[in-house]
């Protein structure tokens, strides 16, 4: 009885060293594959992908820029915010985002002056460019302003998304009506009820 | 070897109760209801997208949509399909048996994961079959296309992992369904902090499970997001391993 349990313990001690060791390695890639990243994009339109214009705009910013988004907490532009800033993080490590609530600190968003809509204020040698509207565009725009480099050339069109139509006939509406909704169903419903039957059966 | 024998069983055993098929006729007539409207949404704004610059196409207003609701569904589904898988074994006191067997706690859990995994790819084939009829008039960015495939795969193989080890753990099928609800939810709004606070809590942003669907769904893959999933299920399947180990060491 004795030998058993010290079997059982001896067991349970290398699975649970083991699971520890496990774990371990599991935390330690999960560190190590959020500060080395490498990101490929596979969209069509190449959506997530900088434009050249906006890689040169960087590429001319050698200091830190920090970007300062005055925006109420719980507005899904935020996410949209930093979805366009991380773009252009990918290739400057110190550029920084930051989001402040205008309703939550009145005194700072009085002194700036913001709209109810929000406003984007991007910082680079204690000079400021004040945005109202942020896209690759106005974004990239901005910082050739900061750079002293003349920005009015410069003219960045929205990715083209693929799809913009869709040309189906009503019958082939119909038809996508009948098989999604009902075909399908039915035909899982069917063969459902047949084996509860079989099964009830035997 | 052993590892595929038990996950074809585990397969089978899923389409020899009606369960399987019911839930998959109410995901079907749920996910084409919204599917449909979407593709209605579109045909009737469809005019006005034309002009502007940058507009969201077909697969930004139809596919990507379906695919969110898509695992918003699998989130309430899942649990349901892994809360059996080892704690029904235990109440009917077939584990021992499962145990006595010569196989390893590792095939047993493998078996029983791949075994319901597959399950739930069949889902994900019925759902990203959908989209693609779309073709017969409109085009589809079919890199993003195959992100939101990608990144609902990956997801439900997560889902997958946590139900088996709820399922492992605890003896009651109802309460391992509770259970897996539960830390999904919560991995799931751990998102929320991201809108909601000024300065994001880097953890809690890592840890969210909608945060990294999301990432991937835009079409830019990175091996962040992916490897994300990956260590998301080899911590429940070794968790799921250890609790499997102590209950044999136990009895």
């Amino acid at each position: 009885m004795t030998l058993i349990t010290h079997i059982n313990l001896r067991i349970r001690m290398k699975n649970s060293f083991t699971t520890m060791i496990s774990i371990m390695l599991i935390i330690t890639i999960g560190w190590l594959s959020n500060n080395y990243i490498l990101q490929i994009d596979i969209t069509t339109s190449a959506s997530n992908t900088l434009s050249l214009d906006s890689q040169k705009a960087l590429n001319a910013l050698p200091d830190p820029i920090l970007i300062t988004a005055y925006i109420e907490k719980g507005q899904s532009i935020r996410s949209q915010i930093s979805q366009l800033v991380n773009l252009y993080k990918e290739k400057k490590s110190n550029l920084t985002l930051s989001f402040i609530d205008p309703q939550l600190n009145p005194e700072v968003a009085q002194a700036i002056d913001t709209n109810s809509e929000g406003i984007i204020l991007i910082e680079y040698q204690n000079r400021i460019v004040k945005l109202d509207y942020i896209d690759e565009n106005s974004l990239t725009k901005s910082f050739l302003k900061l750079a002293n480099i003349d920005s009015q050339s410069v003219n960045i069109q929205p990715k083209t998304n693929s799809g913009l139509t869709l040309d189906l006939s009503d019958t082939q509406i119909s038809l996508m009506n009948f098989v999604n909704l009902l075909i399908l169903p039915l035909l899982f419903l069917i063969t459902g009820f047949i084996i509860w039957h079989k099964r009830k059966a035997a | 070897m052993m590892i595929f024998t038990i996950a074809i069983q585990e397969f089978k055993s899923h389409f020899k109760t009606p369960l399987a098929w019911v839930l998959f006729a109410v995901l079907q007539i749920i996910l084409s209801y919204l599917y449909l409207t979407q593709v209605e949404t579109f045909d009737l704004m469809q005019a006005n997208l034309v002009g502007i610059d940058g507009a969201p196409g077909l697969t930004d207003i139809v596919v990507t949509p379906l695919f969110s609701n898509a695992a918003i569904i699998l989130l309430l589904v899942t649990p349901l399909l892994t809360m059996r898988v080892i704690s029904e074994e235990r109440r009917n006191k077939t584990l021992p048996l499962l145990l006595a067997a010569p196989l390893s706690d590792t095939d047993i859990i493998l078996g029983k994961y791949l075994g319901t995994l597959a399950l739930l790819w069949l889902i994900v084939i019925l759902i990203a079959l959908m989209p693609l009829s779309l073709l017969i008039g409109g085009d589809l960015d079919m890199g993003k296309y195959l992100a939101n495939v990608l990144a609902i795969t990956l997801l439900v193989g997560a889902f997958t992992s946590t139900g088996l080890f709820m399922s492992t753990l605890v003896d009651h099928p109802t309460v391992a369904a509770i259970g897996t609800f539960g830390i999904l939810l919560i991995l799931w709004l751990f998102n929320i902090s991201k809108t909601m606070s000024d300065q994001p809590n880097e953890l809690l942003e890592y840890l969210s499970l909608l945060n990294h669907f999301q990432n991937i769904q835009t079409g830019l893959l990175s091996t962040n997001d992916i490897l994300y999933f990956i260590l998301f299920v080899a911590f429940f399947i070794v968790s799921s391993i250890y609790c499997l180990a102590n209950y044999r060491s136990q009895k």
